[in-house]
């Protein structure tokens, strides 16, 4: 019998929703206390993301099983876009007056 | 992955077709540039951003990300009906993930209905504008992700109906249709915390 949801699919997608709830749960969190913690937390928020990006390009776009140049792209996209995001909203904006 | 040196069968395969990699890669450059152009301006106005944002509902944002991602998961489960030779379950995958698209865009006209009712508009500053302008651009995305589901679905009955059998020239057409949904999936993935829970 050829099953149509194979492990990894099931846990990457538990792992995505699981993901969702964890970063749903912080922000309320968040919104209660707008203290230091907030730039950890969001920053928090931006990795949560960019994971859950990844489990989507690698495994459901299947991009893990592609040919190398491809999969090297997307790493680095992954990488590079992340790390431009949290480092934009850690040295651009002045603490807020 | 694990690399097999020298040997004969390489398991890499490319899912679609190269064009619709060249275009998904270079929808999500421009997206990326959106979400960078998004947090600049937010530098500028920072309260405003923040006040703004806390009239979002992040419940919306959330369930809506909830339903994008189970949608790509049944996506999966329906490419996968095609590669084992079950087409006959595959539309019902399709048609479910259209569903989950449905309600997605349900959702969202409640949620800019809420929006406009309350007097947030694009105009009432940069972030309610750029609040509209990415989940617009996103949505309009998403639409067109389920006219492709739906042609998915359309064909895959129509293959199963001839006889139940795939040829490569077919399966590339779902693959990367699939592909492009789960494109949709992963750019909502990064507007929902840019947009609706940063701070």
């Amino acid at each position: 019998m050829n099953t149509l949801l194979s492990p990894h699919i099931l846990i990457a997608w538990l792992v995505l929703v699981a993901m969702t709830v964890i970063s749903w749960y912080l922000s309320i969190d968040l919104s209660v206390a707008l203290d230091q913690g907030h730039r950890l937390t969001t920053s928090l928020l931006f990795l949560l993301a960019f994971f859950k990006v990844r489990l989507v390009i690698m495994h459901f776009m299947e991009v893990s099983t592609a040919p190398q140049p491809l999969r090297i792209i997307f790493e680095i996209w992954v990488l590079a876009i992340c790390t431009l995001l949290i480092t934009m909203y850690w040295l651009l904006p002045f603490a807020p007056t | 992955m694990s690399v097999s040196s020298g040997s004969t069968t390489s398991e890499k395969h490319l899912p679609g077709e190269l064009g619709v990699w060249v275009f998904i890669l270079g929808d999500m450059m421009v997206f990326s540039l959106f979400f960078a152009v998004f947090l600049y301006y937010r530098s500028l106005e920072l309260d405003l951003f923040i006040q703004s944002q806390s009239y979002l509902n992040i419940h919306y944002g959330a369930l809506n990300t909830l339903l994008l991602l189970t949608s790509s998961l049944l996506v999966v489960m329906g490419l996968q009906a095609i590669r084992t030779r079950q087409l006959a379950k595959a539309p019902g995958f399709f048609i479910a993930a259209i569903a989950c698209g449905i309600a997605f865009s349900v959702v969202k006209f409640f949620e800019y209905g809420e929006k406009l009712a309350a007097g947030y508009s694009m105009l009432s500053d940069n972030f309610f504008m750029f609040y509209y302008v990415l989940t617009g651009i996103h949505f309009l995305h998403l639409l067109l992700g389920l006219i492709v589901l739906f042609f998915l679905t359309v064909r895959v009955r129509s293959l199963a109906a001839q006889g139940g059998s795939v040829d490569n020239k077919n399966l590339v057409l779902f693959e990367g249709g699939a592909c492009y949904w789960h494109m949709v999936d992963l750019l909502w993935i990064v507007l929902f915390p840019l947009i609706y829970l940063m701070k």
